[in-house]
């Protein structure tokens, strides 16, 4: 299949040079090879697509087709997708079957594109590697020996792949936007609150953000302007109608010495500086406080997991998750168990809070100054599947993702360059609500 | 905490389980000691409108129904027996 943008092929569909039909059989023979099904990218498929692929083509013929007719698109398995099994790769939720759609999923089958299937990841988000799911890990369509980065593994293998035209991940502290990076994909987190997380089964509620994953920025704008919107099912959406603010032309490349390996640093340093003389940007070096950036994510993460997974008891429906989830669950669990039990005395979560306060002043002063935020998506290179590595060195992955997540900022990963031959993401944060400056930025990149 | 292991997944043990009990309070401490440090005042946010309009809602379908219930351990006629314990006895 040739690379082309979205645009281009919804333009061959309309003109009738590509059926629905013909593009949904193209990634079903490719997701049935042996080859796919080594990459442990999906977890279950829509049997009824093709029945659905050929009711769009009527539409089509009959010019009432929806804006993404005949693209097929699939989804991260904590996405709720009506009669299909929503088991965020856990066996706590390996039977359970979604009794409705997320409004994402509405809003993206009212434009005719079409559901092929659920993509396998982290066991309930919990995880940077993609190793950490029930049903085995999700293998690096780049380099098979490699982890294809977590959460949303899955979607981001898929893209990589081209077993479908995008799919939707959901990304807390960098779930999007690190698999995006290790699988050379493009990766959107937007603004919290610009994407309805209705039907999204969440991990931690104050950050979780659902998201495309393609191949260019251009596809992602697309399929964000249709998932976009204030919704009556999600208190915290909002239709922002502030306009982009006026440019200075600066972008802030952020200081990463300490926190990032330093070849990555420099492809990030020195493509940005590249791409700013090209088009006369300045670049202002910046410092973010990444030295408290996974002390205030985890603590939080860990408070509102807990409280979130009480849900999963086993009594209304699948099991109970303390008995029957993989390790890092169980530790995220037990540590906000322990921080709900400490926390009269304000220790834990309530300094986190501060914490989180001080990391969103820190951003108003940055962006008094710049347009653009410019740092590695990923401070590591992806180790092998199954490779020993220590608990801090896996949290430390999200050291340069978790800030805009803890702050609500929208931000993207767009793949740079390789090293070693292992793709490297080059991270892009504006202000809230700014992604149309982040769509303008990326496209520079590419 | 410090140690080495792979993030494959695996059922976890009793033993497993308490050792990651002691971890994850050594690396919450670690963390909150941290954080202590950082001079920032606390916000608070007040909904000054009242509450807001969420529209009528949607009415569940018949298929909702259904699901919802086949979801479930256990059913008597329409209704999710979900008492705690209750499916001990």
């Amino acid at each position: 299949m040739e690379k082309i943008t979205l645009k281009q092929k919804l333009k061959q569909i309309k003109k009738g040079k590509l059926a629905t039909v013909q593009n949904l059989m193209q990634f079903s023979k490719k997701i049935a090879t042996p080859k796919t099904k080594n990459l442990n990218i999906f977890l279950s498929l829509n049997e009824d697509a093709i029945s659905q692929a050929k009711e769009i083509d009527k539409r089509i013929k009959e010019n009432k087709a929806g804006k993404l007719a005949g693209l097929c698109f699939a989804i991260k398995a904590n996405i709720s997708a009506k009669h299909m099994t929503t088991s965020c790769a856990s066996k706590t939720l390996e039977d359970y079957t979604s009794p409705y759609n997320a409004t994402v999923i509405n809003k993206l089958l009212a434009e005719d594109a079409i559901l092929i299937g659920i993509l396998n990841m982290d066991e309930f988000s919990c995880g940077a590697s993609g190793e950490t799911s029930a049903f085995g890990p999700t293998k690096n369509p780049k380099n098979l020996d490699l982890i294809p980065g977590g959460s949303s593994s899955g979607p981001a293998a898929a893209v990589a792949a081209k077993l479908c035209d995008f799919t939707l991940g959901s990304d807390t502290g960098g779930s999007i936007r690190n698999p995006a990076s290790h699988c050379g994909v493009v990766g959107l987190k937007p603004t919290y609150g610009a994407v309805s997380r209705y039907g999204l089964i969440d991990m931690t509620m104050s950050f979780d953000c659902i998201g495309p994953l393609t191949h260019t920025s251009e596809d992602a704008k697309l399929i964000f302007n249709i998932i976009k919107g204030q919704d009556n099912f999600d208190q915290t959406t909002t239709d922002n109608k502030t306009s982009t603010t006026k440019h200075k032309g600066i972008i802030g490349l952020v200081n990463v010495k300490n926190f990032c390996n330093k070849e990555i640093a420099n492809l990030i340093e020195t493509k940005t500086k590249e791409i700013a003389e090209k088009n006369n940007w300045k670049i202002k070096k910046i410092n973010l406080p990444l030295d408290i950036a996974i002390q205030t994510y985890y603590i939080i993460v860990y408070t509102e997991f807990f409280s979130t997974t009480r849900k999963f008891d086993g009594r209304r429906f699948g099991g109970k998750i303390e008995e029957i989830a993989g390790p890092e669950v169980i530790r995220r669990i037990i540590g906000g168990s322990e921080i709900t039990k400490a926390e009269h005395e304000g220790k834990y979560y309530r300094e986190a809070l501060k914490a989180r306060n001080f990391i969103k002043q820190q951003f108003q002063k940055i962006f008094q100054e710049v347009d653009a935020i410019i740092l590695p998506t990923v401070p590591e290179l992806p180790h092998k599947i199954g490779e020993q590595i220590s608990l801090k060195q896996m949290y430390n992955y999200d050291i340069t993702t978790v800030l805009p997540s803890i702050a609500g900022l929208p931000a993207i990963s767009i793949p740079v360059g390789k090293i070693d031959n292992k793709d490297v993401g080059l991270q892009i944060i504006t202000p809230h609500f700014q992604e149309e400056t982040i769509f303008k930025l990326a496209k520079k990149f590419e | 905490m410090d140690n080495k292991s792979n993030s494959l997944w695996h059922k976890v043990t009793e033993k497993e389980k308490q050792q990651i009990q002691r971890d994850s309070k050594k690396l919450l401490n670690e963390f909150a000691s941290k954080l202590s440090k950082i001079k920032a005042p606390e916000k608070h946010f007040e909904n000054e409108t009242g509450t807001r309009d969420e529209g009528n809602g949607w009415n569940t379908d018949h298929e909702f129904r259904s699901i919802t219930l086949s979801n479930a351990p256990f059913v008597d006629k329409d209704s999710i027996v979900a008492e705690k314990g209750s499916w001990k006895k």
